[in-house]
């Protein structure tokens, strides 16, 4: 008999439960702008790409009239389907997170015309109207960067400057901070008639931090006295070796002196990629109706959408602090190539 | 009763006294009858499973208006006692599992830790709940809809003209949990075979990568082929690619005696790897992107409707595989031979069996189940692989066949449940802000639970019949 009785209560909750609907998500006003991120498989807490994109969505959630929401991929199969769920309770905005997403987004986008999606790292060709790729001009910020690693080169070693760098695997978006990087140390070697070389080694994967070590060490073996970390574990890899034989690093994407404590104190700087920025000024521009769908939010220096890190423990002249404040703002301007 | 029996009885020597031929055309007929009508029957499921509670509500109804003409209560108690007998346990235990769940959600609440820390004990309690019953009200229509917006949807339908459109967004939850709980059904009954051969197939995770990745590889590299022959083609091109890559397990075992856990978690190594190289290299479509061209549409598992209603076919397709795995287990000659195999090897091979080759086709077929688990994510989803496509399936696959005690009948209800549970995690996470890691701990100790009856039992009280632990198949493990 016990047993009846209960499975009637469970049946009678189920009913109960089924009946009354929520209407708003928690912590949602009426009228607030309803902005969903879609993350990768990486997950919400990667300390990397889907968690900086959070970070700017809450920000939007904290300061505008919006309110912003999660849902974390557990798999390929998955993409579609979270995009469908934020897409069906009427979400105005819906940020999907990386290229992996870049299938799944286009044909959501398709299916919901009335709907604007934001994706990172991604532009459509042709575009799609409602979309709009987020992109950076990382090469802005590489430019100066590159120049002032130049200089801490010649500070370091006058005889035998050279900056080097530990890429990831070589795709466009690691290719613009190298490249750009390299035409700000020759930039540096025009206007000082310096003789400041430039090498390194993309290893061709993000995740190999022992293989950048080795990578790192081989460079500095070469005579490299600056390291520039540019591509996830494995940069991180060489900042390592750097710190490991006394020499000097620059972080990339985030500003790394917060983000890696042993090697925090040889960090010149780091040249940020503001996924945060980037994402709040969209949600900001679709407020403001200025969202740019079928186009690119392109984060630059003017928009802080990439910038640099600020100076820590790295003693920078002052001299070449205001150089390089006078190139960013020549970048800024137009008024220089970065090379990319 | 009885004259209806003989009705049927009738209706079914007549049946049997057809020529061959015609029962043939006639099973052909109702096959193509019912492939016609497919998108309405799908329809009709998913509408049932959003309104079960109005249907379970109107069969007590209608049982309790029946039970008049058989002595009332008593025998309808009856009835209902003989019916829903092998469902209270696990009933009981999903029941458990979401009260510790709830806990969990009520601990983990910012909120109202907040709120407890600026001395409102009260109000953080209040809030704990709150947020608890907005999760699990959420978590329920994710995965299995609202009745009421069914029925409102139905009515704006049929009366105000919108037509199926608001129909089909309000059947997305059943259709997403039907969805979801494909790969584990394929998943779950590879598993399960394995055991009941005695054999404990781990390496369901990589023959779902190898199935999946093969039926896609077809799928694109014959764009001219008509559907009719590219579907299939695909389909038992990513099965069969699947099985070999679980016969080798069963190959070295019954060649050398390698443990198949052993060798079936390196397989899974070496297709991780494998399949990493070929996504990001000779197969990447974009540079960058880690992921293979698509099939053409003509190799698609179809779907039953439009979108946001994900069902295909790959849903039948699993059914249908149950029904052949329990065939074949219990009807056929192989079957017999592997169950023997998976009590007593010995014994088995004492009564003249080949042990060796039941082993390697045990295996064979194992993996091919497992493998029909990608062909069906691939075909019927996301029509390409990506890197990242493995998503734990073959690995939840052991619990489900444990769970299901290794019959495929119980095999399909734990994977529909476990389906529920994962298609109703993202509206949780969404609406309530729960992470979907929670709907794991539910998963987690259902599982638990269920292998624990005893737990249950004794948290309910209710009698021990005694015949639960006969019922666990265990595979044979170290040494067998």
């Amino acid at each position: 008999m016990r047993k009846y009785t209960l499975i009637s209560i469970l049946l009678v909750a189920l009913v109960l439960l089924s009946g009354c609907g929520p209407a708003l998500p928690e912590g949602c006003e009426k009228g607030d702008l309803k902005v969903g991120m879609v993350s990768d498989v990486g997950g919400i807490d990667d300390a990397s790409f889907n968690e900086n994109t959070w970070a700017g969505l809450e920000r939007a959630d904290e300061e505008l009239a919006v309110c912003a929401k999660f849902i974390e991929s557990q798999a390929q199969a998955d993409y579609e389907k979270n995009i469908t769920e934020f897409a069906e309770q009427d979400y105005d905005l819906i940020i999907t997170v990386g290229f992996l997403l870049g299938d799944a987004t286009a044909k959501m986008a398709e299916q919901y015309p009335d709907v604007n999606f934001g994706i990172i790292d991604f532009a459509y060709d042709p575009p799609i109207p409602n979309v709009a790729g987020i992109v950076f001009n990382v090469d802005e910020a590489s430019f100066p960067i590159g120049y002032l690693a130049a200089g801490m080169a010649v500070e370091q070693d006058s005889d035998d400057p050279q900056v080097g760098y530990v890429g990831g695997m070589q795709i466009p978006p690691v290719e613009q901070f190298i490249v750009a990087y390299e035409a700000g140390v020759n930039y540096y070697n025009e206007q000082h008639g310096t003789d400041v070389k430039f090498k390194g080694v993309y290893v061709g994967d993000f995740e190999a931090p022992d293989q950048g070590k080795i990578q790192g060490n081989s460079l500095i073996d070469e005579g490299a006295d600056v390291i520039m970390g540019c591509g996830g574990k494995t940069g991180n890899g060489g900042l390592a070796a750097a710190k490991e034989r006394g020499k000097l690093g620059i972080g990339v994407d985030v500003d790394q002196y917060n983000t890696l404590p042993n090697e925090k104190d040889i960090l010149i700087t780091s040249t940020m990629k503001r996924l945060d920025n980037a994402v709040y000024s969209v949600i900001e521009s679709l407020i403001n109706d200025e969202f740019p769908g079928g186009g690119l939010y392109i984060g630059a220096l003017a928009n802080g959408g990439v910038g640099l890190a600020p100076y820590h423990d790295v003693d920078v002249p002052e001299d070449l602090q205001q150089e390089v404040s006078d190139i960013l703002n020549a970048v800024e301007a137009g008024e220089l190539d970065t090379g990319w | 009763m009885t004259e209806e029996k003989q009705g049927l009885g009738l209706f079914k020597s007549r049946i049997a006294a057809w020529p061959s031929w015609a029962k043939l055309v006639s099973v052909a007929a109702l096959l193509g009858v019912i492939v016609l009508v497919s998108k309405w029957l799908i329809l009709l499921l998913l509408v049932a499973l959003g309104l079960w509670p109005i249907l379970v509500l109107l069969g007590l109804g209608i049982l309790g208006v029946v039970s008049t003409r058989h002595g009332g209560w008593p025998w309808m108690k009856e009835w209902l006692g003989t019916k829903l007998k092998p469902l209270v346990l696990p009933a009981l235990a999903v029941l458990a599992a979401l009260i510790l769940g709830g806990f969990v959600i009520m601990l983990t609440d910012n909120a109202a830790y907040q709120a407890i820390g600026a001395g409102q004990v009260g109000k953080g309690i209040g809030l704990a709940f709150k947020n608890l019953v907005r999760a699990y009200v959420a978590l329920y229509q994710g995965a299995l809809g609202s009745p009421a917006r069914i029925l409102s949807a139905i009515f704006r339908g049929a009366i105000g003209g919108e037509g199926l459109k608001p129909i089909m967004g309000a059947v997305r939850g059943p259709s997403d949990s039907l969805v979801q709980s494909v790969p584990y059904i394929f998943a779950g009954l590879a598993v399960a075979l394995g055991f009941r051969s005695g054999l404990f197939n781990i390496g369901a995770e990589g023959q779902i990568g190898v199935g999946w990745l093969v039926s896609v590889i077809v799928g694109f590299s014959f764009p001219s082929l008509p559907g009719i022959i590219l579907l299939p083609m695909a389909i038992i091109a990513g099965a069969l690619a699947a099985g070999i890559w679980g016969a080798l397990a069963g190959l070295l075992k019954a060649e050398t005696g390698a443990h198949e856990v052993i060798t079936t978690i390196m397989f899974n190594y070496i297709s991780f790897r494998l399949s990493e190289w070929i996504l990001c290299g000779p197969l990447e479509n974009v540079q960058g992107t880690c992921r293979t061209k698509d099939v053409v549409p003509a190799a698609y598992l179809p779907k039953f409707l439009d979108h946001p209603v994900t069902m295909h076919w790959g849903f039948i397709l699993a059914l249908l595989a149950a029904a052949a795995t329990a065939w074949l287990l219990f009807k056929t000659t192989w079957g017999y031979e592997m169950r023997t195999v998976g009590t007593n090897p010995d014994a088995a091979r004492y009564g003249g069996m080949n042990v060796s080759r039941t082993y390697v086709l045990a295996m064979f077929l194992s993996g091919l189940l497992a493998g029909l688990a990608g062909v069906s994510q691939g075909l019927g989803l996301t029509h390409n692989i990506a890197l990242g496509f493995s998503a734990g399936y073959g690995f939840d696959a052991i619990a489900l066949a444990l769970l299901g005690k290794s019959n495929p009948v119980g095999v399909v209800g734990a994977s529909i449940l476990f389906g529920v549970l994962r298609a109703g995690a993202a509206r949780m996470q969404s609406l309530a802000g729960i992470p979907t890691e929670i709907v794991q701990i539910v998963q987690s100790l259902v599982i638990v639970f269920i292998a624990a009856p005893a737990i249950i039992k004794a948290v309910y009280r209710l009698k021990d019949d005694g015949d639960e632990s006969r019922q666990t198949v265990f595979s044979r493990g170290w040494g067998s």
